[in-house]
């Protein structure tokens, strides 16, 4: 884990994206909390950095063959993978709950507002799950250019072309292009009920799971040639 | 030498990228010390010793290394090997001796920063340990790889291609480095190469390897043996002249050119010896060596090659 982080620290783009990040929290009405936590440009930062970060420290580290030197040594592969995975969540994390701290202290909310730790959690909440998802993609991909946009275009497709389904109302919002990630903000702070803002974290959640257990297997198997 | 065991074993070792077999049932062994494994581009090598390794998955049959399985049982087998691969590329932001500390936390080394200033300096890079890896030259990342090769102090090492970038006085170095490591603390090693010359100065066993299959192997004295009887060398000055010649001579029995060296496998040494010289002088030749080969490494892998392509 402390190779990983000393490698993204190294990474020069790192400061690009605080940078960015900040811009956004400091451009971001102020009037709506949904909005503030959730938004739009906000999911454009996670996705962002969630693609970069794993392709750069994944399928870029495959590709190169720096993996080959890692594993000839004494390195357990479940270390290795948890350390790739965990040290790129975390840092994404703190980019973006930087965000959100940022937001909640221009909305002048107290420092222990609940409020604030629920915005924490669904950004938490939809990092792992973007994370899960670029984690798989490059393990899978091994190119850091496949790595960096198939992830990209799933998210916005996910965003953005998921069918409204009048089934499924409570679970799957029926309006809204943000079906996915902000219906999670929306049962946080509007008027669904607790049980519904479970339901919409056990999705995303769940779904993460499954993603990285698949890219666990794979990566147990994974031959690197 | 120290310990004859083998290392090393593979039964009938196959796999396939594919349609391309680049492994086909393949035997491999170790001598037990310092063993090389040659062969042309693309006869397997590297995959071979990256099933060894556990980076790949054999289709068929079995690769074990102190006779633990490569595949699964690598963990236990990256603890005992130290490896070198060809052209290795490392995180370029590091340093090297930072590289080198993470890669003795790796082996659980207590004081790694110690291990890795003193594995720099026995590698010739103590000046660029606090440089990035991005600003190595080639010569200088096949030197921090042997480093970090070495650092474990393994068992056994795996170097493939090791000389490849390295300078004249770096591959004296490294062939000494080998040497010393062998004799003073029985480390056993397996050499991939295609610089025969200078593996024959350090290896004492030899697999030859073709189309992803053992072509022979053995102990390069018993192979010098087995191919050197009745297997001469000429050197002329019209190679092409004399070879046609010779095809036609019932004292030989086969005769091939090789960079305008003429081979001869020989019936009768004696008519050879005697008849020889007398067709040179016949043909206004100049006659520049003709000795029988005394198990050359390059000539024992000559005839080796050839034999497996008639």
């Amino acid at each position: 884990m402390h190779w990983e982080l000393e490698e993204i620290w190294r990474f020069p783009a790192l400061e690009l994206f605080v940078a960015i990040a900040v811009f956004f929290a400091l451009n971001t009405p102020r009037s709506d909390i949904t909005y503030t936590f959730s938004n739009f440009q906000l999911f454009i930062i996670e996705v962002i950095l969630v693609a970069v970060f794993y392709a750069r420290s994944v399928a870029s580290c495959i590709e190169k063959r720096e993996i080959l030197v890692l594993l000839s040594n004494p390195i357990k592969r479940t270390s290795l993978f948890l350390s790739k995975f965990l040290t790129n969540l975390l840092i994404i994390f703190l980019i973006c709950a930087s965000v959100v701290v940022a937001g909640s202290y221009l909305m002048f909310l107290e420092p222990w507002d609940t409020k604030i730790f629920i915005g924490l959690l669904i950004v938490f909440i939809n990092i792992l799950f973007l994370s899960t998802l670029s984690f798989t993609l490059s393990l899978i991909l091994k190119t850091t250019w496949g790595g960096t946009i198939l992830p990209v275009i799933i998210y916005f497709g996910l965003a953005f072309g998921v069918p409204q389904n009048s089934d499924f109302p409570r679970v799957i919002p029926p309006t809204g292009s943000n079906v996915i990630f902000d219906y999670l903000t929306r049962t946080a702070y509007s008027q669904y009920t607790f049980e519904e803002f479970i339901v919409a974290l056990v999705f995303p959640t769940i779904a993460s799971i499954i993603l990285l257990l698949v890219a666990f297997l794979y990566f147990r198997r994974m031959e690197i040639d | 030498m120290n310990s004859l065991a083998t290392t090393i074993e593979t039964k009938n070792l196959t796999k396939s990228f594919g349609k391309i077999k680049a492994l086909n049932e393949l035997n491999l062994k170790d001598g037990g010390g310092v063993s090389g494994l040659v062969g042309p581009n693309g006869a397997g090598k590297t995959t071979t010793i990256h099933i060894l390794m556990g980076f790949l998955k054999p289709d068929e049959g079995s690769a074990t290394v102190f006779s633990l399985d490569s595949w699964k049982q690598s963990l236990e087998i990256r603890k005992k090997v130290g490896y070198l691969q060809e052209n290795p590329r490392y995180p370029d932001t590091f340093t090297g001796l930072r590289f080198l500390e993470y890669i003795a936390l790796l082996h659980e080394i207590p004081q790694p920063k110690q291990k890795a200033k003193e594995m720099m300096k026995q590698v010739g890079l103590a000046d660029a340990s606090q440089n990035a890896i991005k600003t190595y030259s080639a010569g200088m990342l096949q030197r921090l790889g042997l480093a970090q090769a070495l650092i474990g102090e393994p068992e056994l090492i795996i170097l493939d291609e090791p000389t490849a970038n390295l300078d004249p006085t770096g591959r004296i170095d490294l062939l000494n480095k080998i040497k010393t490591l062998h004799k003073d603390f029985q480390v056993k090693f397996l050499i991939s190469t295609h610089i025969l010359p200078e593996l024959e100065k350090v290896c004492n066993w030899v697999s030859i390897i073709d189309k992803g299959s053992i072509v022979d192997q053995g102990y390069v004295k018993d192979l010098a043996v087995k191919y050197s009887s009745n297997t001469y060398r000429i050197e002329t000055s019209n190679p092409q002249a004399l070879l046609d010649s010779l095809k036609h001579q019932s004292f030989v029995d086969d005769v091939w050119l090789e960079e305008n060296i003429i081979y001869a496998r020989v019936k009768d040494t004696k008519s050879f010896r005697e008849e020889v010289p007398r067709i040179v002088a016949t043909k206004k030749m100049q006659l520049i060596e003709l000795r029988p080969i005394h198990g050359n490494l390059e000539e024992i892998y000559t005839i080796t090659m050839k034999e497996k392509n008639e």
